[in-house]
């Protein structure tokens, strides 16, 4: 089952009138969002509520997504749409699909991400859960740090990973849900602190 | 439903019918749906992409709380699939229809029948167009029912022109 059919069974749920599915596919993919949108609009508060906009613009569209396209390419094109409505309102310059496109053919690296326009909580706190991940990364036993980094950095599956790291793929399975896990748990205490700081 | 089962369904190693049970499930179960969050967040941070800002799942479904539950028909991919082949059959054998009456392949229901017992009852089997042919129709004749063709009853045929009026003459001991 590939990441796109996950995707579609989610919004078929959203279909069937679960709200909660949609909640969901807003975890998954807002970060992604936001990070496109960043790239039109600086200031992260109005990429914010630009991306929660397109949010739900695309919660009232989905009786219409009949699962042609991806569901990301579908939200995609509704971000950018999205965002250029709100430049062209706020009397600035959308940029051209081309643009934006081109840009995101680039490859970025985390660092770029912090933009200096971020204030200076918000780079904190960015610093604060990239040191802790890569705490977390490190203090994991060997082989499940291989096998988080195989699945979640290089994209193999867990036949490939199996193969790579010569176990079977039920060990495989298990590694990678121990390191997460693992990650996740010092995550936690971050998450909880208030709920205008969760991200 | 455990975390681990969660876990590979996110990465897409679940089977079909395992995955139609796991997102039943995430629909009555917080706890998962939390988890889920959680290790899509523990992805993101490993490929660099951090939270920049406050969570917007929060924020997106509160502001959904409002709006109307979304229904939509789903149409599977079999059903579509189907669909297109079936409009295709039917056009085929639309034409093929078409094309066998436009052959002359064609008999009327009960046509044989009804010629046989005309036979028995010494009915001429004779095309009705030699019935009443127009080298028949005397010139006064013609203009009478030229003259007349306004009072003849009409009956309309679908698809055939709606003006035609039929009118026919009868003479009966030399008068009309």
């Amino acid at each position: 089952m590939s990441d796109r059919e996950i995707d579609q069974q989610l919004v078929e749920r959203v279909q069937r009138g679960d709200k909660q599915a949609f909640g969901l596919l807003v975890a998954k993919y807002q970060r992604k969002l936001s990070r496109l949108l960043s790239r039109m609009i600086r200031d992260p508060a109005e990429v914010e509520d630009v991306a929660q906009e397109a949010f739900i613009k695309a919660y009232r569209a989905l009786p219409s997504f009949r699962g042609d396209s991806a569901f990301y390419t579908w939200l995609y094109r509704i971000g950018i749409n999205t965002a250029k409505n709100h430049l062209v309102s706020q009397g600035r310059r959308a940029p051209t699909t081309t643009e934006v496109e081109a840009e995101d053919a680039e490859q970025y690296e985390s660092g770029e991400l912090l933009r200096d326009n971020d204030t200076p909580e918000r780079l904190l706190q960015t610093r604060q859960i990239g040191n802790t991940v890569n705490e977390a990364v490190e203090a994991l036993p060997e082989e499940l740090r291989t096998a988080i980094v195989l699945r979640e950095i290089e994209g193999l599956s867990y036949d490939e990973i199996a193969s790579v790291m010569g176990c079977p793929i039920g060990t495989v399975r298990s590694r990678i849900f121990r390191a997460r896990e693992a990650i996740a748990e010092r995550l936690r205490p971050m998450l909880d602190v208030a709920p205008d700081k969760r991200w | 439903m455990t975390n681990e089962q969660l876990s590979g369904w996110m990465d897409g190693e679940a089977s079909a019918a395992e995955a139609e049970q796991i997102v039943k499930n995430l629909a009555g179960h917080g706890g998962s749906r939390e988890a889920c969050k959680l290790y899509w967040l523990v992805g993101d941070c490993l490929r660099g992409d951090f939270p920049r800002g406050n969570d917007l799942c929060d924020r997106v479904m509160t502001a959904l709380e409002t709006e109307p539950t979304v229904l939509a028909p789903i149409v599977h991919k079999a059903e579509q699939k189907r669909g297109r082949w079936m409009s295709l059959a039917a056009a085929v054998a639309g034409m093929a229809v078409a094309a066998w009456m436009g052959l002359g392949l064609w008999t009327p229901p009960f046509q044989d029948e009804a010629m046989g017992l005309a036979r028995q009852r010494g009915i001429q089997d004779q095309p009705l167009a030699a019935a009443v042919s127009p080298a028949e129709i005397l010139p006064d004749d013609r203009s009478y029912l030229m003259a007349h063709q306004a009072s003849a009853v009409g009956v309309p045929m679908a698809g055939v022109a709606q003006y035609i009026r039929t009118v026919n003459v009868e003479q009966v001991g030399g008068a009309r």
